[in-house]
């Protein structure tokens, strides 16, 4: 095929040149900035969440986020909750996560009482934050893939995320907000026929995993509207208190599970993907590879799920078997005592944190000797990152806000508490 | 969990820069409790400390001990008794040094009509929104913070809600709540 | 005319059946999503439970093109002006659904910050319970909302 020649006028860049189109590009017509308004209710604000753009051009020069559009007063709620009753409030934080929320607090309050879990337990504990994890990474995924015009992957990976809620409705009784925790133990065991399952699935994902990555990593609009998009760089992103698969981006391997190991996952082999640009790309990727990471820990998991009890012999926390309760004086009042009293752990302060899907979820919780924590607060690793997004997203074009903010995975019930 | 925290045996020169210092352990993490007056200097000692560089702010918050009962506790986190009016708020800081993988967690207090703390934005912008919070939900000003402005709750929401004096139903509806076994809305 | 003259072609029926009828199956929803039950939402949106089916098809995020507002997860003091804003917004007929137990009646936050029911603010056809309700629990709640529509007057 022959080669067109173009008139040297007609080309792009002697085009941009002329000097109307520069007056219109780039100056603007007035040099008022535009005040641009997105929130709370807006499709690609998943999450609630007000975004006030001053734009110049296209060009965004000041930009003011205001969450709190989902605050629910959750830590007032656990300061009138006894430690059990206050269990139901976790779940709701990341409610994508609601395990790794649930096993967090749980594992704080069991350090304040200085109660030892079972092995099976601590196993079963790492295999559901590990396959909580993955839901959430495919939601995620598949929200920034829809909000950008990908349909297909959305698809895709909600239909592998449904096959694996189910699976925790078959544990559990629930496909979301499980309240499968319990401080000491967990609600009831899970059989071996849930675990042989749940590698049937985790074996039937890693296919689709490959189609995802097929459908997207070379897509070309999908590259322009990622690669170099909402850079930060590592010191910066240490520095606003960035953690999780935003700070990973940028090329740091904190990750709270390697650096301060709790359950098991110091047992297991794995490794910590990082990025290098801290983009919105290496976002996405480091997602991916995540999900296979997590792929790994779970196989393995399930490999080496002890035998043995999932409550700990320590009746301090949490209710006795119902057999006890109903058939000897002892267990019914221990029942009726925490029920009525709630656990009564020795007085102090304590901060525990678990590695959520967004970075580092810690609980700091002051007791004061009675069955209800005196204070209950969360750090929530999504909303530093709000903290920090204006400043990301300062100087980008308005249609970058999206898979920016996409790519934080900012959840309400998290961020607003 | 002790590994993971800097306790006193690490933290000699910082008792020796700063003398009036309460430190006690709980849980096998430490609690450093210093006078507020000292903010500014401990905040410069951390952030550029030669060991560990406490590069990382994890978490703000703030804890009231309001409570008539909890005067009568007087020792937890080594709270003093008499000081008590003045000292309503504690400030909890968590700080992560992300070369030593060891964290710290320091205490100060303030209180009175109107409390206020210095800011430490200027060392760690993490502190961005968690002290914004802290306005919205104790009340506590944080002086040098460039944007302080209510973060969760609503502009025109009056009081703080996570000061114990406030009820826990304390609502302040901004619209004017209908009926709904009366009014169904349509005509 | 009698009813044996009317050919087999042509059924007949009332006004007000009819446009209930049509109506009952276009239903184009807005979602309110705030909270958890969002993410129950989407699964109930795409391919595996298929709101398709009902005429209730995709969410289109503008009220003003739309017949069904679903408000899906809780509602806070601070989102209610919102919420009623976009519900003046939306043309008659208008219908809403409230899903999971928070938009129903402030689920177990009884506290300062949430609203106790989002029918505190806009009238409520059909409440679907559950924190969160299951995905066919939603798909019952739009065809009881279909069942409603067709059994109620229609004016012009």
């Amino acid at each position: 095929m022959a080669e067109i020649e173009i008139p040297a006028k007609y080309k792009v860049e002697e085009v941009l040149k002329r000097k109307e189109i520069l007056e219109l590009t780039i100056a603007g017509p007035t040099d008022e900035p535009m005040r641009i308004n997105l929130g709370p209710s807006h499709p690609a604000m998943h999450g609630t969440i007000k975004m006030i753009a001053e734009l110049v051009g296209e060009t965004i020069v000041n930009l003011d986020i205001e969450p709190g559009f989902l605050h629910r007063g959750m830590e007032k709620m656990c300061e009138v909750h006894n430690y059990n009753s206050a269990l139901p409030y976790t779940d709701r934080l990341n409610y994508v996560t609601a395990f790794i929320n649930n096993f967090g607090y749980a594992a704080t309050i069991e350090k304040l009482f200085g109660i030892e879990i079972t092995e099976r337990t601590s196993w079963l504990r790492t295999l559901f934050s590990e396959l909580s994890r993955i839901t959430d990474h495919y939601t995620c995924q598949a929200a920034i893939c829809s909000e950008i015009g990908a349909m297909t992957p959305f698809l895709y990976l909600m239909q592998a995320r449904d096959y694996i809620w189910e699976h925790f409705n078959w544990a559990t009784g629930a496909r979301q907000t499980y309240s499968y925790s319990r401080i000491g133990g967990l609600a009831k065991d899970v059989s071996r026929e849930w675990l042989d399952k749940a590698k049937e699935i985790l074996l039937d994902n890693i296919p689709l995993l490959h189609d995802v990555h097929g459908l997207i990593d070379k897509n070309r609009i999908f590259l322009d509207r990622t690669q170099g998009v909402g850079e930060i760089s590592k010191e910066d992103a240490i520095n606003a208190g960035i953690t999780g698969p935003f700070l990973r981006s940028t090329g740091c391997d904190y990750d709270v599970r390697k650096a301060m190991p709790y359950f098991k996952y110091d047992e297991v082999e794995w490794e910590v993907p990082v990025g290098k640009y801290g983009d919105n790309y290496d976002r996405w990727y480091i997602r991916m590879r995540e999900i296979e990471e997590s792929f790994k820990i779970c196989l393995q998991c399930i490999e080496k799920i002890p035998e043995g009890p999932v409550n700990s012999d320590d009746y301090m926390a949490h209710l006795p078997e119902k057999a006890e309760v109903y058939g000897s004086i002892e267990g019914l009042i221990n029942h009726f005592k925490i029920v009525i009293d709630g656990p009564k752990p020795p007085k102090g302060n304590i901060y525990h944190c678990v590695e959520g899907a967004n970075g580092e979820l810690g609980y700091y919780v002051v007791s004061d000797g009675t069955g209800t924590a005196y204070r209950l607060h969360v750090r929530a690793p999504s909303f530093l990152i709000m903290g920090a997004l204006d400043k990301i997203i300062i100087g980008h074009q308005l249609a970058d806000i999206i898979p920016i903010f996409g790519s934080v995975n900012m959840v309400g019930g998290e961020c607003d508490r | 969990m002790e590994k993971y925290w800097l306790l006193q045996d690490e933290l000699k020169d910082f008792f020796d820069l700063f003398k009036d210092v309460k430190y006690s352990e709980e849980f096998g993490q430490s609690n450093i409790r210093i006078h507020s007056k000292d903010l500014e200097k401990v905040f410069d000692f951390l952030k550029n400390h030669d060991e560990f560089p406490m590069d990382m702010l994890v978490d703000v918050t703030t804890v009231d001990y309001l409570s008539s009962d909890y005067a009568e506790k007087p020792n937890l986190t080594g709270r003093e008794e008499d000081l008590y009016s003045e000292t309503r708020f504690d400030i909890i800081y968590h700080f992560y040094s992300m070369r030593t993988n060891k964290r710290v967690r320091l205490i100060t207090s303030c209180g009175g009509e109107n409390p206020e703390v210095l800011s430490c934005y200027k060392w760690w912008q993490a502190a961005h929104y968690l002290e914004r919070e802290i306005w919205d939900m104790f009340g506590i000003k944080f002086t040098g913070h460039p944007d302080l402005r209510r973060v969760l709750m609503y502009p025109e929401f009056e009081g703080f809600p996570l000061r114990k004096d406030y009820p826990v139903l304390g609502e302040q509806p901004r619209l004017e709540l209908r009926n709904p076994e009366q009014d169904n809305g349509r005509n | 005319m009698s009813k044996n003259d009317i050919p087999e072609n042509i059924v007949t029926t009332k006004l007000d059946q009819f446009i209930g009828w049509a109506r009952s199956y276009s239903l184009w929803q807005y979602v309110f999503g705030t909270a958890c039950c969002a993410m129950e939402f989407m699964s109930v949106s795409s391919s595996h439970y298929d709101t398709d089916r009902f005429g209730a098809a995709m969410p289109r995020y503008s009220p003003r093109q739309s017949d069904m507002l679903m408000v899906v997860g809780t509602i806070n003091h601070k989102n209610a002006p919102v919420l009623r804003r976009i519900w003046e917004q939306m043309a008659d007929p208008k219908y809403v659904v409230a899903v999971g137990a928070c938009a129903v009646s402030g689920g177990f936050y009884r506290n300062y910050a949430t609203l106790q029911g989002c029918d505190l603010v806009i009238p409520v056809d059909v409440y679907i319970p559950g924190c969160p309700p299951r995905p066919e629990m939603i798909l019952d709640g739009i065809m009881a909302l279909q069942e409603k529509i067709r059994k109620s007057k229609h004016y012009l």
